[in-house]
């Protein structure tokens, strides 16, 4: 591997967004670069915390979570790497939030440390990402056609493919024959235990199959995504609008509970369209959950459990454990 | 058919004209009804802006007296706009009523773009008669745009208080009465008049606040509770950047050209935000606010509907630019539970602060 300067750069990655969906595939480019990465780990509740302080009010949860995470890496990296994800491939596009990420995390974090970023804006050019590929080339220190192959061999296909990181987790869904709860919304939300409160390993204790919107290949995503099937929309939007349509018509789904965070705009249009459509679906129950900062677990638990009983009798087999 | 549109600030008076002059059968819902926006709000998704609620409440309004056809226009753009027209369409089919919906593409908006969408109004119109039309309903929004405009410039600097409003009022009870262009012309023509003639005060030095944010709530005065009204009556010079006509300017003629000039807005917002676009007019908010510090404005307001993603994401942006050049920025968030008192309370200490910063540094 050619070099530019000899320093060793350390790239920081903060765990938060879509890092739940891309964090590998960014983690192979650099390895692939040969650069040192240090991840933030898991969300804390100091993150979070911290998070909110530095972010504008209005800002959504995930984002100041992120804010977070960024700032925990402040000492331990060179350069905290958070990518300008426009749009990961043809016909898609991201939230507005996540256009002007890299932007809004170096103003929150006031120039403490660099902030580098790619901008990937498929659906418009893969040239689109040239400028920034050079700007990080200088700053990792490797000659800028190593970036940029690492990049078109790795990160373009990567960030959309057929199968999620998060599809099937083993150790939590081994038995086939329970019943499933469909657990609907963004990665960042429904992945992240401490955003999610647990909620995924809840419903396993308490006796259900869980299934997410990321167990399902991509391309059937797709192409089941009502009303925006092969039009232009909201990536994570798309996810849960096409996961939606193919759980609504499958017998094993008990239930579907929707984890939103408060006041998101791609969840007004993509929530609203799930509200109206389950309405025509009798036999499956649904659960909206709105959480933010000042979210409390045991109104949560409460909801959930609520929600729990009131499912059909018929659909668990063996008795519950309490959540 | 019957034809409903959805209102956005003062374009009524241009897209009235010209439906009166193509003669199609329409009906227009009052401009300013609290309970159009009541019943929008009533069946609209909670976290969903406040656009969105007050144009589901006009076509509610419009349906139920009768319309059977919806013109509005999306674009391809990130703002929640793009689909406005699917979830609403889907609200008001599940409310039971039947329509027909005609989407313009405001992203490419062309001629040939109009003629083909609005075929069905232009019929037993000749061809010639329905590009003259088009092209008055274009410069009738120009000129209203232009009169508001100047309203701003006389208002903050009139002797007589309220002399500049009821001009404005009895302009706006005018074109709300004129049919075709003709006569809302002769109206746009006697307030212009009028408008001169109010006597001001040569000596007059008024603070200037530029105003940025989000295009519907900034042009419709209803939404944004009147910011340009009120604080020309406290004596504040505002200097609205978004409006119809900017946006016809960026997007319909714009596209007419063959070679497209840089825009300056979004090449002055790159020192905070590194991006072509970040959605709606996030990009030109910042960029404008840019500016117009650098021009020497005395403050700036940003406006957004609560929720609004593109504004959000500017926010952080504004922060910066106030540290950097010493100009203070507000940011005012509307929404359907914002009291008016409580707004007037803000922008008036905010003016207060600007004049008395304004008196401090001509003093010393």
């Amino acid at each position: 591997m050619s070099r530019l300067h000899d320093k060793d750069v350390t790239v920081g990655m903060p765990d938060g967004l879509m890092s739940f969906e891309h964090r590998r595939v960014w983690e192979k480019f650099f390895a692939a670069l040969g650069v040192k990465t240090v991840s933030s780990g898991k969300t804390t509740n100091d993150i979070i915390r911290y998070g909110v302080s530095l972010c504008s009010n209005e800002t959504c949860l995930p984002v100041k979570v992120l804010a977070g995470h960024a700032a925990s890496l402040c000492g331990k990296a060179d350069c905290i790497f958070v990518p300008r994800c426009m749009s990961v491939c043809k016909g898609e596009k991201s939230c507005p939030k996540l256009c002007g990420l890299p932007d809004v995390i170096r103003l929150s974090l006031k120039n403490k440390v660099p902030v580098t970023g790619v901008t990937v804006d498929l659906d418009t050019s893969v040239k689109e990402s040239g400028k920034s590929l050079s700007a990080l080339s200088e700053t990792i220190g490797r000659e800028k056609r190593s970036v940029e192959s690492a990049f078109l061999r790795i990160v373009v296909p990567g960030l959309a493919a057929e199968n999620s990181p998060n599809a099937f987790i083993p150790e939590l869904n081994v038995e086939k024959e329970k019943p499933v709860i469909a657990v609907l919304g963004h990665p960042y939300m429904i992945f992240d235990e401490l955003l999610s409160m647990e909620l995924i390993k809840k419903l396993i204790s308490a006796g259900y199959r869980v299934l997410t919107p990321y167990d399902i290949k991509r391309s059937v995503r797709r192409a089941n995504a009502r009303p925006f099937a092969g039009r232009s929309f909201y990536e994570t939007g798309l996810d849960i609008l096409g996961a939606f349509n193919v759980f609504r018509k499958m017998d094993i789904v008990a239930g579907m509970v929707y984890l939103t965070p408060f006041a998101c705009g791609v969840d007004s249009i993509a929530a609203e369209f799930v509200e109206r459509g389950i309405r025509e679906e009798p036999r499956k129950p649904f659960l909206k959950l709105t959480v933010d900062e000042h979210s409390g677990e045991s109104g949560f638990d409460t909801r959930l459990e609520a929600f729990l009983d009131m499912l059909p009798a018929g659909s668990l087999n063996e008795k519950r454990q309490s959540v | 058919m019957k034809l409903t549109f959805p209102h956005m600030g003062n374009v009524y008076i241009s897209v009235k004209a010209l439906l009166d002059t193509i003669g199609t059968d329409y009906y227009m819902p009052p401009p300013w009804s609290r309970d159009n926006m009541q019943r929008g709000i009533n069946n609209s998704p909670e976290f969903m802006c406040l656009p969105f609620k007050k144009i589901l409440g006009d076509f509610i309004d419009g349906l139920e007296h009768g319309a059977d056809t919806i013109l509005f226009g999306e674009s391809c753009g990130r703002c929640r706009m793009n689909y406005y027209g699917d979830l609403q369409t889907k609200i008001l089919r599940d409310m039971g009523y039947r329509f027909d919906y005609i989407h313009l593409n405001l992203s490419s908006l062309t001629y040939g773009e109009i003629m083909s969408k609005l075929g069905p109004l232009f019929k037993g119109t000749g061809k010639a008669l329905a590009v003259s039309a088009v092209t008055s309903a274009v410069r009738t929004i120009f000129a209203v745009d232009g009169l508001y405009r100047a309203a701003c410039f006389v208002r903050c600097r009139e002797s007589v208080k309220g002399s500049t409003d009821s001009i404005m009022l009895e302009f706006e009870e005018q074109a709300g009465r004129a049919r075709g262009f003709a006569e809302t012309r002769l109206a746009l023509s006697e307030a212009r008049v009028k408008l001169s003639r109010v006597a001001t005060d040569a000596r007059a030095d008024p603070v200037k606040i530029g105003i940025v944010g989000e295009i519907f709530m900034l042009s419709d005065m209803f939404s944004n509770l009147e910011i340009e009204k009120k604080l020309g009556g406290m004596g504040a010079f505002a200097v609205n950047t978004m409006s119809v006509s900017e946006w016809m300017k960026k997007h319909f003629i714009r596209a007419m050209l063959p070679v497209k000039p840089r825009d300056k807005a979004v090449a002055a917002a790159q020192k905070y935000m590194r991006a072509k676009d970040i959605g709606g007019h996030g990009i030109y908010t910042v960029g404008n606010a840019e500016l117009m510090c650098r021009s020497g404005f005395d403050g700036i307001i940003q406006v957004y509907p609560f929720t609004c993603m593109p504004e959000i994401t500017a926010q952080p942006a504004l922060g910066e630019i106030s540290e950097k050049n010493g100009t203070p920025v507000m940011t005012l968030i509307l929404d359907e539970m914002t009291s008016e008192t409580g707004y007037v309370t803000r922008l008036e200490a905010f003016t207060d602060m600007l004049k008395m910063k304004k008196e401090k540094s001509s003093a010393s």
